[in-house]
């Protein structure tokens, strides 16, 4: 063979490239998302939008980490360093030079509104657990997505290596599946029930080891390579659907994550009102929060809530060693005075993750209130004022506790006794009666093997049910019994030594 | 229809998704990674990326078009070889000429002309990104690093030159038109939704697929 009949070589030797999965998707906003953009006069955190054409954006950046998390945390548990079999889908991580890139090409996906809405502005404030009422300089504003918000995505998976094809895909579908089942959210606040998404997907095989292969690949359209209108599956059957015989028994991995979820059955009664700003001229002076059109229980009061009367049980219970603060701190993440935390203060994010829910039901009426002076008895003049607040209706918002340490659950049931029992109030006006809640809720233990989760419901006023009602007891007990509570963060804290202790 | 005819004189690089053609410098207290930019402020691809990348391309698919394998010598080169058997020059991917034209007017004008910056600000956004810290779900420390974007939309021209009045024959096409039609990702964080391309010659997606599937030898024969 001479020198002109020989393949071109280089260098760098070409990739072989065996063949190309194809998956689009359509990830549908289940809850609000702030994907932080550029600073701006009208809100101090914007969402990040095309630049284009002002859609909403959702970097492949964004979706790749996502996912690149989401599968480690099922492979090896929340916040344990990621296996290698994570980097062989998603590349080399950061700073690892001999890292290989990825064989997964995540793209950029432009989201679309839902029908006649935009994007939303919401308030947040910091409040104080002391006195019950605004931080001074914790008032802030942010732009979310509204639930509802739709992004067509897509991802092409290079197989560069027949024998690698199975761990790849079924690592894939891991991941995907993450999405699917809305376990896994974008942005800022998504441990507080923000960013939180379900998809369906189609997926497309494109087999490279053929000259047809090729030619077919090639003439694929570019954005379009095959047709996702009339498809509505999961991550694994669309997967499933495209692989070939030999890929035929692809399967999902095991979950290793540790964790108890928590579903909350609310009910409104009466009245609760979730302060938004009013968008018209014409709105109320204050209204109850809505999201894509619906009134919604925010995560984020609702986790206020919660961390607040944590906090008053874990003081109580926890006086003489004095160390509540720091195991809501372990719980929640760490709070801190002023704009910026000290230096040295190593934040974390909560293992608390407290969902957001739509309140079904119920009516919005709009109700005029005026202060009462009083000497006189007579009104204060300009102190009219209206709100617009939800009445009645019932929501269901889902928690999650990661890793549970001793004692965490116990303190966690505990405040949801209150919650439950309608002695937490939600939200704003709570002085006047308004936030009250009641309903029950239904445990699930995950331990992170192959175990079948077991469950347990409990309702105030009676005895815990279920195959884990035994559980509820002893977490209880686990938290306030002193000598059993929280061992990791008093050795971590040094107040007992390492095997000394108990 | 003969071979001469359709010749290609230029490849159409489109951007379906911003994108990051750098050579990884940035710009003091603005942005960490700059895109390649001309005097006018205006973006463009170098001709060696872009044949880089048509280069890789054909490296992938070429064990399975071995017939191809002469023509592809021709068309992208041997590395390392000096028996200049390389027919095409590549040029740099720059912005149509009226865009330019509109932009040397605006920068040249007496009564407030237009500066390279302002420029280049117009066709390009800067992207902010950080990483996550997994043991503790915070945002990890000194990760935060901006990047200057290209916005999706624009389209880039690429100058084909044959050398010596070589005329490209059936195979010569067939391997540029396939490897424009699979190159389909450029720039940095390719694999991260940026740099998302078509490339076409003469910017005819049709008339590229049709030399993709060597429509011209089979008209010959």
């Amino acid at each position: 063979m001479n020198n002109a009949q020989l393949p071109l070589d280089d260098a760098m030797p070409g990739r072989p490239i065996l063949a190309r999965w194809v998956i689009c998707g359509t990830l549908r906003l289940e809850t609000a998302m702030h994907l932080g953009g550029k600073t701006s006069e009208r809100v101090d955190k914007t969402v990040l939008r095309d630049a284009r054409d002002g859609g909403p954006l959702l970097p492949g950046t964004t979706l790749a980490g996502a996912l690149r998390n989401a599968l480690a945390d099922r492979l090896v548990g929340y916040g344990v360093e990621e296996p290698v079999s994570v980097s062989r889908l998603f590349g080399g991580g950061r700073g690892d030079d001999d890292g290989a890139q990825s064989p997964l090409i995540v793209f950029d996906a432009i989201g679309r509104f839902p029908e006649g809405q935009g994007s939303e502005i919401r308030d947040g404030v910091a409040i104080s657990p002391t006195t019950g009422t605004a931080e001074d300089n914790k008032k802030y504003d942010y732009e979310v997505l509204p639930a509802g918000t739709s992004f067509p995505i897509r991802l092409d998976l290079l197989v560069a290596n027949a024998s690698q094809e199975k761990e790849q895909v079924e690592a894939l579908a891991t991941s995907l599946d993450a999405l699917s089942d809305g376990e896994t959210a974008f942005g800022a606040k998504r441990s507080r029930g923000l960013g939180r998404v379900s998809a369906t997907w189609t997926a497309r095989r494109f087999d490279l080891t053929t000259p047809a292969g090729w030619m077919a690949w090639a003439q694929a359209d570019h954005e379009f390579p095959h047709n996702t209108a009339d498809e509505d599956f999961s991550a694994l059957d669309a997967l499933r659907a495209a692989a070939p015989e030999s890929l035929t028994a692809l399967t999902v991995l095991t979950d290793a994550r540790q964790r108890v979820v928590l579903e909350l059955h609310l009910k409104v009664e009466g009245d609760v009102l979730i302060r938004s700003p009013g968008a018209s001229p014409d709105a109320p002076d204050v209204s109850h929060l809505t999201s894509g059109g619906s009134p919604i229980l925010s995560g984020t009061s609702l986790g206020g809530a919660l961390r607040s009367q944590a906090l008053r049980i874990a003081r109580l219970v926890r006086h003489r060693k004095g160390d509540g603060d720091r195991l809501i701190d372990e719980l929640f993440g760490p709070r801190f005075e002023g704009q910026r935390p000290p230096p040295g203060l190593k934040l974390f994010a909560s293992r608390l993750r407290v969902g957001e829910a739509v309140i079904k039901g119920g009516s919005s009426p709009r109700q005029t209130r005026v202060a009462i002076d009083r000497f006189t008895q007579g009104v204060i003049p300009t102190a009219l004022f209206d709100e617009q607040v939800q009445s009645g209706g019932e929501a269901c918002v889902q928690l999650e506790l990661r890793d549970p340490r001793a004692g965490e659950l116990g303190l966690l049931l505990l405040v949801l006794k209150d919650l439950l029992s309608g002695e937490l109030p939600v939200g704003g006006a709570s002085a006047v009666g308004r936030g009250v809640l009641t309903g029950a809720a239904r445990l699930t233990f995950y331990d992170g093997d192959d175990t079948e989760p077991r469950s347990a419901i409990i309702r105030p006023g009676s005895s815990p049910a279920g195959d884990a009602a035994a559980e509820i007891e002893a977490a209880i007990q686990q938290f306030v019994e002193p000598s059993s509570v929280n061992h990791e963060v008093e050795v971590a804290a040094g107040v007992i030594e390492e095997g000394v202790s108990q | 229809m003969t071979t001469q005819s359709i010749i290609p004189a230029s490849l159409r690089v489109e951007l379906l998704s911003d994108a990051t053609f750098s050579r990884g410098e940035g710009t003091a207290g603005l942005v960490d990674i700059e895109v390649e930019h001309d005097s006018l402020g205006l973006p463009l691809i170098g001709g060696r990326t872009i044949r880089g990348l048509l280069r890789d391309s054909w490296l992938s698919m070429q064990p399975h078009f071995p017939d191809l394998n002469d023509a592809a010598a021709r068309v992208l080169g041997r590395s390392k070889s000096l028996d200049d058997e390389c027919r095409l020059r590549v040029g740099d991917a720059y912005l149509p000429e009226p865009i330019r034209e509109a932009v040397r007017i605006s920068l040249q004008r007496s009564v407030s002309p237009l500066g390279p910056e302002a420029i280049l600000d117009a066709f390009t956004d800067i992207r902010y990104q950080t990483a996550e810290d997994r043991s503790c779900g915070a945002p990890e420390i000194t990760t935060l690093r901006s990047t200057r974007v290209v916005l999706r939309g624009f389209r880039f021209k690429v100058a084909l030159t044959w050398l010596d009045g070589y005329q490209p024959n059936s195979d010569d096409l067939q391997v540029l038109a396939l490897c424009a039609l699979v190159t389909r990702h450029g720039g940095l964080t390719r694999n991260r939704g940026r740099g998302h391309l078509r490339c076409t010659l003469d910017g005819d997606l049709a008339l590229t697929r049709r030399l993709a599937e060597g429509d011209s030898k089979r008209r010959a024969s």
